[in-house]
């Protein structure tokens, strides 16, 4: 067990900076998400920790141990895969226990801990099966016992649910965290599905080209997105931004409409006058015959528990910005048609305010 | 993600890379680079008739070379003899192949037959010719005979060509039957049956989409049975025929050694073993350029 | 499926026919005369066998030809056989060594060693035939097992084949077995052997026959009988000075040379195929 700290963390693959300045610290026990576009460094940062990659510059701690220079297996980490990275001529009993028969672990021990690791995954009847004799959440199960049965310090995860279909996936992640909660070992994992992300996390790094943009709980990321990027990132469909005006504390919108209290609490415009950034999310727009947002809708989609509108907002002055797409969430019964013009209110305490010219929350 | 492959780096992981490689760079080395290195050092130096004293004479050994007749005859022989036996050859183990293609029952049975010749080394290929050839008591030579064509290799130079031609071809049909047949498979059902849907006979088939298709394995065999007919066809000229009858049949490789061995000519030989070296080089580097084009596209 | 029907069928196996009568017709004629004694080659052409086929084959492995030196086919066969298992296990253990330290390990001088194998790729050993002699007899060679075999592993296509193989083994294999505490000793032996295994047997087929079939450089390196591969010391018997070739013997000995072979590309036809089709692509 160990927390992990990462000191000032950058990469650099042939002059081209992956990781720049990096700084963070990973709580004894918990369950860290590295999230991010593709190409934004979480694999990159994830390879480092586990020593797959030299960091060009910086410190890696994993408990009070210095392990920048030290190679993988003295690390005392476990890691899985994205593709599960089974050995195909081995069992799945040999393949789970080969770590320990490297570390020269007795056969007895290696015997015991498999047996366990493979009750606590339900591989029970499968030891003597070579992977290509197993399903996708069987071999992802294989290599989440692989992991265990190491007892490492941290446990590393590379995209392990990508492979697997909607479903299989869904439940993998039910049981990950499950036996996170069994095991409570310091666990870092990366992905590019913010789902997976808020689901699992107990915190969230948002990462983007190489830099964090933001680091807390899923709640933090969610409702106090601290740019426009993880505003837009976390959450589907996306968060809508639109170009407004802050004034004495209210926002007024490009067609001239004036919300009041909209903007969240931890959100500060005094003093604040010009141009800003508004984001609100679909679900904190509500469908309302009295609301003073009037947008004409575009294209419905029907996803059977709630509906989706995408919609252009309608203003008499002709600098509303025609090309902004605001999404609301409508509830069930509500359908309106292509064409119709509705209006709508924005969720009290709920609204995002960005500066357009950092992209960050105005605090 | 990453450009590079992940590997072992770094000073502690240098002594196994090196024991690991050592063998063959020593092999290679001594068996390869050393005595190519002296094929082409000796290629510009002359020895003196009791190989005592060697003198740098530069291209002279090749002027000597390329302005002897014997040696342009050979040049020629070669080229004769190899687009023969490349033709028949090809001809044959693709009609096999295309033919085998389609055939459903007896398949595996006439592939099995017609990969026999590759585990015939060349010179017993040629041994087997030989003996349905011999004048006086071969099969094929009597029942020539029969039809009033007298048959003998031993005094027509012609017909001592044409059964090293016929050997040759015969121990390389297994090679291109297999690749021909293998690239034959790879081309997808759909393309064929979308053009029989198109209304392309089975002639217009082969000609405009099986064959085009297959250019990469004729490029490959063309390029490996070039090689072949020029070297490894050595052991069928040496049994049979010997280069004979008066040198009717004597390839450039028999040339080499002829000339190298058992005329004991080392700069003359030497010189002869860089052009072919110089051929190699050639065909390597098409065979290079072709696979990257492939690669590409 | 485009179907061929009736007429066209007919055709497709009648061509087939006619090339395996090719192939095969040669080998039937050869059997043929071996079941025949001396005395009934002179002047007639059997096409039907006779009755003397062990009896010639007996004759030819255990006392050989007297015409040709009188050395027994048996022991041509065992240095054929030496010969050719020296090749194919050599080749192999030097390349995959060889492949595996150029495809896992990254050290100066990588990219030089590379090139230095890979430009052998295509070079048969006949083209530097003359001088690859002078250094094997300086290195006492002649008549020696070393001498047979290795001038003739020094060759890249076994390395090629490797490295290519071992690029398509996932580069998570290597990252798990780190992971896992192997070093690259244990990755070697535990991972990328037993995955190899196919592509090795399938390799050592092709290198078999390979050796087994070689004729120039035996017919250099070799000057004592007892030394002599069965391929190469076959064209002695053919081409004797002042006599009729036994040809009953001599058809003999052509098909026991190409038997090892034979057997090993029908018996293991699949991995033949693939071993060929995959060393050469």
């Amino acid at each position: 067990m160990a927390n992990v700290r990462l000191c000032d963390i950058d990469k650099t693959f042939n002059k081209n900076k992956v990781l720049s300045g990096l700084n963070l610290e990973v709580p004894d026990g918990s369950f860290m998400v590295m999230v991010g576009p593709s190409g934004c460094g979480k694999s990159t940062a994830l390879r480092c920790i586990a020593g797959l990659e030299e960091v060009t510059s910086g410190s890696i701690y994993i408990g009070d141990r210095d392990v920048t220079h030290m190679e993988p297996k003295d690390r005392n980490i476990a890691m899985v895969f994205q593709n599960y990275a089974l050995y195909p001529h081995m069992n799945v009993y040999d393949n789970i226990t080969y770590g320990l028969k490297v570390r020269g672990i007795p056969a007895e021990e290696r015997k015991r801990r498999a047996e366990e690791a493979a009750k606590l995954l339900g591989l029970d009847g499968l030891l003597t099966r070579m992977p290509r004799q197993l399903s996708g959440g069987q071999r992802q199960r294989v290599a989440m016992g692989r992991a265990i049965v190491r007892e490492p310090s941290v446990f590393l995860f590379d995209e392990p649910l990508s492979n697997l279909d909607a479903n299989l996936r869904n439940q993998m992640r039910i049981e990950l965290r499950r036996l996170h909660q069994r095991l409570a070992t310091t666990s870092i994992y990366v992905t590019h599905d913010q789902v997976e992300a808020m689901t699992l996390a107990e915190k969230i790094l948002v990462l983007r080209a190489g830099h964090i943009e933001q680091y807390g709980t899923p709640d933090d990321v969610y409702l106090r997105p601290a740019s426009v990027f993880v505003a837009q990132f976390m959450g589907s469909p996306s968060m809508n931004i639109v170009h407004a005006t802050a004034d004495g504390g209210d926002i007024i919108l490009a067609d001239g409409t004036r919300l009041s209290g909209v903007q969240a609490k931890d959100i500060n415009l005094s003093g604040r006058k010009g141009d800003v950034l508004l984001g609100l999310r679909s679900e904190d727009l509500l469908f309302d015959p009295d609301g003073n947002i009037r947008v004409t809708v575009d294209i419905v989609e029907a996803l059977g528990s709630d509906t989706l509108a995408y919609c252009h907002p309608m203003g008499k002055d002709a600098a509303v910005k025609k090309d902004e797409t605001i999404i609301v969430r409508l509830q069930g019964a509500q359908r309106p048609a292509s064409g119709d013009v509705i209006r709508l209110t924005a969720r009290q305490g709920h609204g995002h305010v960005f500066d357009p010219e950092t992209q960050l929350r105005c605090l | 993600m990453q450009d590079e492959r992940y590997a072992f780096r770094g000073k502690k992981h240098l002594i196994l890379p090196i024991l690991f490689l050592l063998p063959q760079l020593v092999i290679t080395v001594v068996f390869f680079f050393y005595p190519a290195g002296e094929a082409l050092l000796g290629s510009v130096y002359m020895e003196d008739s009791f190989g005592l004293s060697r003198e740098f004479v530069g291209l002279d050994n090749f002027v000597v070379l390329f302005s002897d007749p014997g040696y342009l005859e050979t040049l020629y022989l070669t080229f004769i003899f190899s687009i023969a036996t490349i033709t028949l050859t090809m001809g044959v183990s693709l009609l096999m192949a295309v033919v085998a293609d389609q055939v459903h029952t007896g398949g595996t049975l006439y592939k099995s037959m017609l990969i026999i010749p590759y585990a015939v080394a060349p010179p017993l290929a040629g041994v087997l010719w030989l003996f349905l050839f011999n004048p006086s008591v071969g099969v094929l030579s009597t029942f020539l005979d029969g039809l009033g064509y007298t048959w003998n290799h031993k005094l027509n130079g012609n017909q001592a060509l044409l059964l090293l031609i016929i050997s040759a071809s015969w121990k390389q049909i297994s090679y291109n039957f297999l690749f021909f047949l293998a690239g034959l498979q790879a081309i997808p059902r759909s393309l064929i049956e979308a053009a029989a849907i198109d209304g392309a006979s089975p002639w217009q088939r082969f000609r405009n989409i099986i064959f085009p298709l297959l250019s990469p394995t004729t490029f490959f065999l063309l390029v490996v049975n070039t090689i072949y007919t020029l070297f490894e066809t050595f052991g069928i000229v040496h049994a049979v025929t010997q280069g004979g009858p008066s040198r009717a049949t004597e390839t450039l490789i028999y040339k080499v050694f002829n000339d190298g061995f058992i005329g004991l000519d080392f700069g003359g030989s030497s010189a002869q073993s860089v052009v072919l070296m110089f051929i190699v080089m050639i065909l390597t580097f098409l065979q290079f350029r072709y696979i990257e084009r492939k690669v590409n596209y | 499926m485009v179907e061929k029907k009736g007429l066209g069928r007919a055709l497709s196996h009648a061509v087939l026919l006619f090339g395996a009568a090719i192939v095969l017709f040669p080998l039937y004629v050869a059997l043929v005369a071996t079941s025949h004694s001396y005395d009934v080659l002179i002047g007639s052409t059997p096409l039907w066998f006779g009755g003397e086929l062990i009896k010639n084959f007996t004759t030819v492995l255990t006392q050989g030809l007297k015409a040709a030196g009188g050395i027994p086919v048996w022991v041509m066969m065992s240095n054929s056989l030496i010969m050719a298992l020296g090749i194919a296990l050599g080749k192999i253990a030097i390349s995959i060594t060889a492949a595996y330290a150029i495809v896992y390990f990254r050290f100066p001088g990588r990219e030089l060693c590379f090139v230095l194998i890979f430009i052998t790729l295509m070079m048969p050993v006949e083209v530097r035939i003359v001088p690859t002699f002078q250094v094997a007899a300086n290195l006492n060679f002649i008549d020696s097992y070393a001498g047979l075999i290795l001038p003739l592993i020094a060759s890249a296509t076994a390395t090629f084949l490797y490295r290519q193989m071992f690029m398509t083994i996932p580069q998570e294999l290597l990252e798990a077995a780190r992971i896992d505490g192997a070093g690259p000793w244990r990755f070697f032996v535990d991972v990328v052997l037993p995955l190899s295994r196919t592509n090795t047997a399938a390799l050592f087929v092709v290198l078999f026959i390979y050796g087994w079939n070689q004729y120039l450089w035996p017919l250099l390196v070799t000057n004592q009988e007892s030394m002599y591969t069965v391929v190469m010391g076959i064209q002695r018997m053919v081409n004797i000075p002042d006599a009729v070739p036994e040809w009953n013997l001599i058809m003999a000995v052509a098909l026991l040379g190409m038997l090892p072979p034979l057997l090993v590309v029908l018996g293991m036809q699949k991995l033949f195929v693939r071993g060929l089709v995959e060393t050469e692509k």
